[in-house]
């Protein structure tokens, strides 16, 4: 099989939960948007109808409404998309267990030696298509490629409802002429940078001199080369997921919080949530990471690495205060806060003290996930969620997780 | 990164640009057989296990999902097409299902 690699790309994902979940809005222009008195006033995802208004992701709810006076604007339901995006995986493993998920939207496939189960890639292409619109409720773009890269620049090309089979020798005509950015790979300070080596296309990056390229962007310059003469080695992983590198929450405030007592608690209650998860995993963490963003868009984010690992809320929450207390003057108002926890490994030993306090640190976390497993997340809460300053509570437990 | 064998092996281009909320990953990552719903419908010669999630007293976690339920409390609560939807809605190696909930291993004492 030349082409084994697909990328099944759901079109407009979010709108299109929405749409097939309520029959009303199919064929109707539908933003999917935040609450702008949340302050998450954005477009997440635009239908079809909505976007030859134009209407795009990201621009402000406001800018959308004066764009497309008639939009049917909903707001996001994130259990409905997971459950979803659930659903179509299960529907591509059906056909290989070679799936990789790369996004919410997006799986990689490799069909490699199903040919005599399924027919072709591009006939297993088809028939993924029909099941998850069929199932599902869902259009989708399919890629089919010799390799990842390929597959995620052919499934980019048709859209919506797209199959497009892009192998070797089609790369003269569809990809060489493309602009550099649209490579994989390639954002916006790298674009800049190629740009200055007078580099404007994929063609051009394609043919560029391998060792200028090395000498000036060491192995990446190696990458690029590759990936502009549609060369990739890497593998579908389907047991990427399954390899956790770090687990954090973020959230935008209802409002400004000015003061480190008012941070404080937001602060506490991610900790907690953050610790949570990573004891659900069975995994402590070394690493903790603290960003902040101000009114002015302005973001820091600083790390620092306890002498141990950890999966306590106490000790999260007092490297993350010494990072709050050294990184951020209190003046300063703060919009968005998040809290990572990273360095994650199984928790297979813990270190414990002469005194006792860690065994009594982890019987009571222990004790307060019995509860939590028993009666759901939000039965037990810290009295700090009660005050003014808390969050999770007003938001009923739907944070924003990174 | 090292060298360029390592880039690829590592899939180091798209773990490095993958974006996954984290019940995304608990939904993929595991089977129905690690699924808090799972449940165990004994009845008269046999016991086989099934899906509590569609048991609408058991759906959403309202009530605690017990390890063992007779056949007779599954027929009184969904009856016999519901029980036959629970006892097919339960394939212990295929991926976990959009209403999955991770927990098998707390209710195990695991």
């Amino acid at each position: 099989m030349r082409c084994p690699i697909l990328l099944a790309d759901m079109n407009a994902f979010f709108a299109s939960v929405h749409q097939a979940m309520n029959p009303v809005l199919r064929g109707k222009p539908v933003i999917v948007g935040g609450d702008p008195a949340k302050r998450h006033g954005i477009v997440l995802a635009a239908s079809y109808e909505a976007k030859a208004c134009g209407v795009k992701t990201g621009m402000a709810v406001w800018e959308a409404r004066s764009l497309c006076p008639r939009g049917i604007f909903v707001k996001p339901r994130h259990g409905h998309y997971v459950n979803f995006s659930a659903r179509i995986i299960r529907i591509m493993r059906d056909f290989s267990p070679l799936v990789e998920p790369f996004s919410i939207d997006e799986a990689f496939m490799d069909v490699s030696g199903c040919e005599s189960l399924f027919g072709s890639s591009t006939d297993i292409a088809l028939q993924i298509k029909g099941r998850i619109k069929r199932e599902v409720g869902v259009l989708c773009s399919v890629g089919v490629a010799p390799n990842k890269l390929l597959a995620k620049m052919a499934a980019g090309m048709q859209k919506p409802d797209g199959l497009t089979v892009l192998d070797f020798p089609d790369l003269p005509d569809k990809v060489w002429p493309l602009p550099v950015r649209e490579l994989f790979g390639v954002g916006g300070r790298l674009e800049k940078r190629l740009r200055d080596l007078n580099i404007h296309t994929i063609g051009e990056l394609a043919s560029y001199p391998l060792p200028v390229l090395k000498k000036r962007f060491g192995l990446i310059g190696h990458i690029l080369s590759l990936s502009a003469n549609g060369i990739d080695y890497s593998p579908v992983d389907p047991h990427s997921l399954e390899r956790v590198k770090s687990i954090g929450h973020q959230i935008t405030l209802p409002r400004d919080y000015r003061g480190y007592h008012q941070i404080k608690v937001v602060v506490l209650e991610l900790c907690e949530l953050v610790c949570r998860r990573v004891r659900l995993g069975g995994l402590v963490g070394r690493t903790v990471s603290l960003t902040l963003k101000d009114t002015e868009f302005l973001w820091v984010s600083r790390a620092r690495t306890m002498s141990y690992p950890s999966a306590a809320t106490g000790d999260v929450y007092r490297v993350a205060l010494e990072l709050l207390y050294q990184h951020w003057p209190s003046w300063k108002p703060v919009r968005m806060v998040g809290v990572s926890l990273a360095g994650l490994v199984k928790n297979t030993a813990e270190q414990i003290d002469l005194f006792g306090e860690v065994e009594k640190a982890r019987l009571l976390n222990a004790a307060c996930d019995r509860i939590k497993d028993r009666f759901g997340e939000q039965s037990l809460l810290r009295a700090v969620s009660l005050t003014p300053e808390g969050v999770l509570l007003a938001r009923n437990g739907e944070v924003t997780r990174g | 990164m090292a060298n360029i064998r390592d880039y690829y092996r590592k899939n180091f281009l798209y773990e490095s640009h993958r974006l996954m909320l984290p019940e995304l990953r608990d939904k993929v990552a595991h089977t129905c057989s690690q699924c808090k719903y799972m449940v165990t419908v004994v009845g008269k010669t046999e016991a086989r296990p099934g899906c509590a999630a569609l048991i609408p007293q058991y759906a959403g976690l309202v009530r605690r999902v017990p390890e063992k339920l007779d056949v007779i409390d599954v027929l009184r609560l969904v009856g016999k097409e519901g029980l036959e939807r629970v006892l097919t809605g339960f394939e212990p190696q295929r991926q976990a299902c959009g209403l999955f909930h991770p927990g098998f291993s707390q209710k195990d004492g695991s």
